[in-house]
């Protein structure tokens, strides 16, 4: 399955979901001179619909277009379209680790959480040299930590 | 015309204090390391430095959110030179003569050569655009809400259409965009939208928290993913032969001057941006040049046009911007965003309501065009010792900026979870291949359009042949669907072109 095929095979889904129930539930139909708050997210719902088919046409349409011609050409390339490349999980560990720094933040506060947040995505990002590690997140940690808090009047403890 | 030159001495006399001089020092070099770095970009540069500039006045934030816009698009000639890497897209024609130059021990020339163009194109697109907008700025001032309904659809129509591969995925992300703008309270009766019982968003999305994640966390995300390195080779950058700078732009004036206009012609239309503007400025100087065959393999003249072209599209970019209120490209769309903030309505209004404001931040872009070649200059010596911060070591450093620059300007934990949603939709979107332009400038645009389509309706009692009626915005309307049918076409003929090999 191409990339093109997949987003809109979740575009279509997000879009007919928001349109028969989450716009149903979370916004009022009522308005002034025809156009109600529902008109304007309906709109750009049902353009995301649309355009989300015709992706998935489009992408449909020029696969068996190419299978075609790669059979009368008797290829036995199959092209890059049907490999399943592997998930690269390194960008969703990272923003896990962002999420989990903003509740710690929350918690606990930045001064502790920063330079061993910091530390980590230095090490995922291929970081080895732990001199560097520990002088730039506490050099940084205690750099922003003075700014904003002087700079902004921000309580970051 | 004796009223807009007292009109920007004016300016001047409110630029000229220390705050706002040295508001466009750090601007000039903020944006030039942003632009150097590849990864990095002005549009980020702004969007970091915003939260800071929230308490300070607007003439001395814009003329720092300027002075990175300018020196941004320079500063991406500097890697496209020196390691063959633009720094920004819009660089990217540059790397085509530049690196082949450094690469002949002409780096220094070649560096000197970008700086010089950019700062010429620089000055002279400001110029056209202090005299272009407000003579634009006084024509909008008759549009009505039809009119004004209508060009927003016309540019998002344009950004959606030009931005990506793709005409269809531009308007599946300006659809998104759109949609995430309705989040928050109904702008005419004032009911929820998606807010989820969540009292945060009762005022919608901030477009802070949207810039950020959008823009640095998704690139934060990318990187993770790619965990590359860049060094600069250091002597790349020093000078084998003697040359003089003023005699090469001298030589090169004629294809600098020619590819300004196009850049500022090509800078004023939404959507295009100095890529194109690099890619047609450097394609004509190719053409009209007595030594075609040198291009691509180290002509002096394929570097100024690329650099003149692209340097070009800022003062451009601003026309619309300022005058009619409508981002072309996602850093006007960050500027833009940026002016609300501070209180401002870009538009028509901006002209008759802040004339103060207008004048002195156009007295700072041509400051920021004279003091350009002193940071450029630094910036040449200083790149090989910018490049060596590993990419391992900037990144996180760069989520920490972004999650106090969204905290600082709100102080809401909900909001950096936002961000964090932002980033990872960011992600997705680049790497699903569909353009990101779009996304940000429906948001935008959103607010602008659903207003004036409901007052419109209002003025013709829910008819909507009001739009088809008025001259204008029928124009606007019509404009609007023959450039998208034309890009859509353009857009298959060179697919099918490419297919056939």
């Amino acid at each position: 399955m191409s990339k093109d095929m997949k987003s809109a095979i979740v575009l279509i889904c997000f879009s007919l979901v928001l349109f028969f129930f989450i716009t149903p539930k979370f916004v009022d139909d009522q308005g002034v001179s025809g156009v109600s708050p529902r008109f304007f997210p309906n709109f750009a719902t049902l353009i995301l619909l649309i355009c989300s088919t015709a992706l998935l046409a489009i992408d449909i349409l020029t696969a068996r277009r190419k299978s075609h011609e790669a059979l009368s050409h008797k290829h036995n390339d199959t092209s890059s379209e049907g490999v399943v490349h592997p998930i690269d999980y390194m960008p969703l560990v990272v923003a896990g680790i962002l999420l989990i720094y903003f509740f710690l933040f929350e918690y606990i506060g930045f001064l502790w959480t920063t330079p061993i947040v910091m530390a980590l995505l230095m090490i995922l990002l291929g970081q080895r040299n732990w001199k560097v590690i520990v002088a730039s997140c506490l050099g940084m940690t205690f750099l922003f930590f003075e700014l904003f808090r002087r700079g902004l009047g921000l309580n970051l403890l | 015309m004796h009223q807009m030159i007292a009109e920007i001495i004016n300016g001047f006399s409110l630029m000229l204090t220390v705050g706002n001089m040295l508001a466009v020092l750090l601007g000039l070099s903020f944006g030039v390391v942003f632009g150097a770095i590849p990864g990095l970009s002005a549009t980020m540069a702004i969007a970091l430095v915003m939260p800071l500039t929230y308490n300070m006045d607007p003439i001395m934030a814009f003329a720092a959110f300027l002075a990175a816009y300018k020196a941004g698009m320079y500063g991406g000639s500097i890697s496209a030179i020196l390691i063959n890497t633009p720094g920004v897209p819009a660089s990217v024609v540059t790397t085509f003569d530049g690196y082949p130059m450094a690469q002949k021990g002409e780096a220094p020339r070649a560096l000197d050569m970008a700086l010089w163009a950019s700062v010429l194109a620089d000055f002279f697109s400001t110029l056209c655009l202090i005299f272009l907008a407000v003579a634009i700025a006084k024509i909008a001032l008759k549009f009505g809400p039809p009119e004004y309904a209508s060009l927003t659809v016309f540019a998002l129509l344009i950004v959606s259409g030009v931005s990506g591969s793709s005409v269809l995925k531009g308007i599946i992300t300006a659809s998104l965009g759109f949609l995430m703008a309705t989040v928050g309270l109904d702008p005419v009766v004032a009911t929820e939208r998606y807010t989820f019982g969540m009292p945060g968003l009762l005022n919608g999305i901030g477009l802070m928290v949207m810039l950020i994640g959008l823009f640095a966390i998704s690139e934060i995300l990318i990187q993770a993913g790619q965990r590359a390195n860049i060094k600069v080779d250091g002597t790349m950058a020093r000078a084998v032969k003697k040359y003089s700078q003023f005699k090469d732009v001298i030589f090169c004036l004629p294809i600098i001057v020619k590819s300004i206009l196009m850049g500022v012609a090509i800078g004023a239309m939404p959507g295009i941006g100095g890529t194109t503007a690099a890619f047609v400025s450097y394609a004509e100087a190719k053409r009209a040049s007595k030594h075609p065959e040198e291009f691509g393999k180290g002509s002096l003249e394929g570097v100024a046009a690329a650099e003149a072209g692209n340097n070009a599209t800022v003062g451009g970019a601003l026309i619309p911007l300022l005058a009619l209120g409508i981002p072309g490209d996602v850093t006007t769309a960050v500027l833009l965003g940026a002016l609300m903030i501070h209180g401002l309505t870009p538009g028509p209004t901006l002209f008759t309501e802040h004339s103060h404001f207008v004048y002195a931040i156009f007295a700072a872009l041509l400051m920021s065009s004279f003091l350009l070649p002193v940071i450029g200059k630094i910036a040449i010596r200083m790149f090989g010792y910018i490049t060596r911060v590993p990419k391992s070591v900037l990144f996180p450093i760069l989520a920490v900026l972004c999650t106090l620059g969204v905290f600082g300007f709100s102080s809401s934990f909900d909001d950096l979870k936002i961000m964090l949603f932002f980033g990872v939709l960011g992600y997705f979107v680049r790497k699903l291949d569909f353009p990101l332009a779009p996304l940000l400038i429906g948001f935008i645009l959103e607010p602008i359009c659903e207003t004036s389509i409901r007052q419109s309706l209002i003025l013709s009692d829910g008819s909507f042949f009001i739009f088809v009626t008025r001259p204008l915005s029928a124009f606007f309307l019509l404009l609007a669907v023959a450039v998208v049918l034309f890009v859509a076409y353009m857009k298959k003929t060179q697919k099918s072109s490419v297919l056939l090999g």
